[in-house]
């Protein structure tokens, strides 16, 4: 079968450099503990509610999203008496909070990445006649299905520390504040993690997929 | 991964990486039309400074849900480790498919058990056909389009099953977009059209080489068949170990079920079987299938659910589904993210369709 293999089907266009995330602005000045909560946090909410929320809905689907960013800055309206701007700026410190709230979830976003593997390439896969089970091609979705694989099998530490940083828009220096880890730390992860997702995310480009039945 | 295939695995680059995890669900942040009840709620907890009040949140696209966690996170930190126990206990653990899903079942195995199997003359064929609706997404990088491509898979099965099938496949052309347009996908240079399958014929419907000599649950060979366990519950186990159970149970009897080639005796045990998949339900009374209409028995599982659609009237599996029961990727919970259709008939020659 491996003729029907090599098809590759349109790719889209290269990726922009800069996709379509503003900056969010710098509210390291605000005073949280102050005595307008209502004010201070509404700001804070418009400035990093909607990145914090399409971080974690890439993580663990939109709607737990939601739960979990009204849980953060609940957690953070109850612990801005003990926010220090002097150790972590207040992005930083709201995906902390984020990151940790994350770690109940391990095992659902775990599963969510295993299911996405399954799903999107075997999409036919599983409903089509078991003699084309094994003619699959390698389609850009087979990409994402390995990709996601992958992260499946990432320490959540290590996921925290890639995904922070791809899609967190964090710096190293922020990832070791809201993960409370040292910087060192974030980089020798990062470093081991982009090597070993290099060398098993790849899809074959002949050969078999592993296949579900 | 078997090691054969490591030989041809390239390693991504760094900005490979980079771009295919930019890529990925990118998406997804398109809908936040919840964080307005969120933030809403966040002001009202402020003013307060005491816990909210329990009710449900509207979060501007329909769904309503209690504020449990909500409550769990605002109360006190302390509560933060238990409030991942207040979302589990959602969660139910059951023992068998529901009574309603059990009565379809039965209902439909009964009905199956009295049956007859079709009798092929010689030169005769049973014919099979499957129209599948599948998603189909390309561009998976900055860009990405979405759209059902109807599939139609036939094969032609002999009266002796030891002789030469035939398997045709084609797209249609029928396509329901999704996500963009045709006319967009064109323009970005998305390749809509997959390559013509090529007519293939086996003898013994081997079409695949490597597939297990007995049969499988795809291809469920008279040997495989006998092998089975014959009390239902003990081939529901069975299942569930060869599928690694679940949602995969009901695949993998769907997968058995569509191929025509399971006696009625045979199929009527695997309905029965099923009784006994934990949470299957019956998730649709009037599922529409290519205008046909049948009970849809379903189950959920990594915010998908998997269903079978079963003709009331002759306890005939007549297509499958797959649903999305979470907001993910910017699919909305409920949509139909699969669904396929499958006719059998009995037919006179090779590479014939029946009257329909």
């Amino acid at each position: 079968m491996k003729t029907a293999n090599s098809a590759e089907p349109g790719e889209g266009p290269p990726p922009e450099d800069d996709p379509d995330l503003p900056e969010p602005p710098d509210l390291s000045g605000l005073d949280l503990s102050g005595p307008n909560p209502r004010s201070v946090f509404g700001r804070l909410f418009d400035a990093h509610a909607g990145s914090l929320h399409g971080y974690l809905a890439r993580r663990i689907g939109d709607q737990a999203a939601d739960d979990l960013v009204s849980e953060t800055f609940l957690v953070a309206l109850q612990q801005r008496h003990t926010y220090d701007p002097a150790r972590a700026g207040v992005r930083p410190w709201l995906y902390g909070i984020a990151s940790n709230l994350l770690r109940r979830h391990v095992r659902q976003e775990v599963r969510g990445w295993q299911a996405r593997a399954r799903m999107v390439g075997s999409d036919r896969a599983q409903t089509e006649s078991p003699e084309v089970r094994s003619t699959e091609r390698v389609t850009a979705q087979q990409q994402v299905r390995q990709l996601a694989g992958a992260l499946a099998a990432l320490e959540p530490g290590d996921r925290d520390v890639l995904l922070l940083t791809s899609w967190g828009r964090l710096t190293s220096t922020e990832v070791a504040q809201a993960l409370g880890i040292p910087v060192g730390t974030v980089y020798s992860r990062l470093h081991r993690v982009r090597r070993w997702l290099q060398s098993h995310s790849p899809v074959a480009t002949s050969g078999t997929e592993d296949g579900d039945a | 991964m078997r090691e054969g295939d490591r030989a041809v695995e390239q390693a991504w680059t760094g900005d490979e990486l980079d771009r295919a995890l930019a890529g990925l669900y990118m998406d997804i942040k398109t809908d936040q039309r919840g964080l307005t009840a969120v933030r809403e709620n966040l002001l009202t907890a402020i003013d307060s400074q005491a816990e909210p009040r329990l009710s449900l949140v509207d979060t501007g696209n329909g769904r309503r849900r209690p504020l449990r966690r909500w409550l769990a996170a605002a109360a006190a930190v302390a509560v933060l480790a238990t409030g991942g126990v207040v979302a589990q206990t959602l969660l139910f653990s059951a023992t068998s498919a529901t009574a309603q899903a059990r009565e379809a079942l039965t209902s439909a195995a009964d009905l199956a058990a009295r049956a007859e199997d079709p009798v092929l003359a010689n030169g005769q064929y049973r014919y099979v056909a499957t129209h599948a609706w599948w998603l189909k997404t390309t561009g998976a990088e900055s860009r990405s389009f979405s759209f059902f491509n109807e599939n139609l898979v036939e094969t032609w099965i002999p009266a002796d099953p030891n002789g030469e099938w035939l398997l045709r496949r084609r797209e249609t052309g029928n396509r329901k977009w999704v996500k963009g347009t045709e006319a967009e996908a064109r323009e970005a240079g998305v390749v809509l059209e997959e390559r013509p399958w090529p007519e293939q014929r086996a003898k013994g419907g081997e079409f695949t080489q490597g597939a297990p000599e007995h049969g499988n649950w795809q291809f469920p060979k008279p040997e495989f068949l006998a092998g089975l366990p014959a009390d239902p519950e003990r081939l529901y186990e069975r299942l569930r170990a060869d599928s690694g159970g679940d949602r995969q149970s009901l695949v993998y009897a769907a997968d058995a079920l569509r191929t025509g080639l399971m006696p009625v005796a045979a199929r009527a045990n695997l309905l029965r079987a099923l009784t006994h998949v934990p949470g299957l339900d019956v998730t649709d009374r009037a599922a529409d299938l290519d205008g046909h209409l049948g009970v849809a028995l379903g189950i959920s599982e990594d915010g998908e659910r998997q269903e079978i659609i079963l003709d009331p009237g002759t306890g005939e599996v007549i297509g499958e589904r797959k649903v999305s029961d979470s907001m993910f990727a910017g699919i909305p919970k409920g949509t139909v993210t699969s669904y396929s259709s499958i006719t059998t008939g009995t037919v006179d020659g090779i590479g014939i369709k029946p009257a329909s």
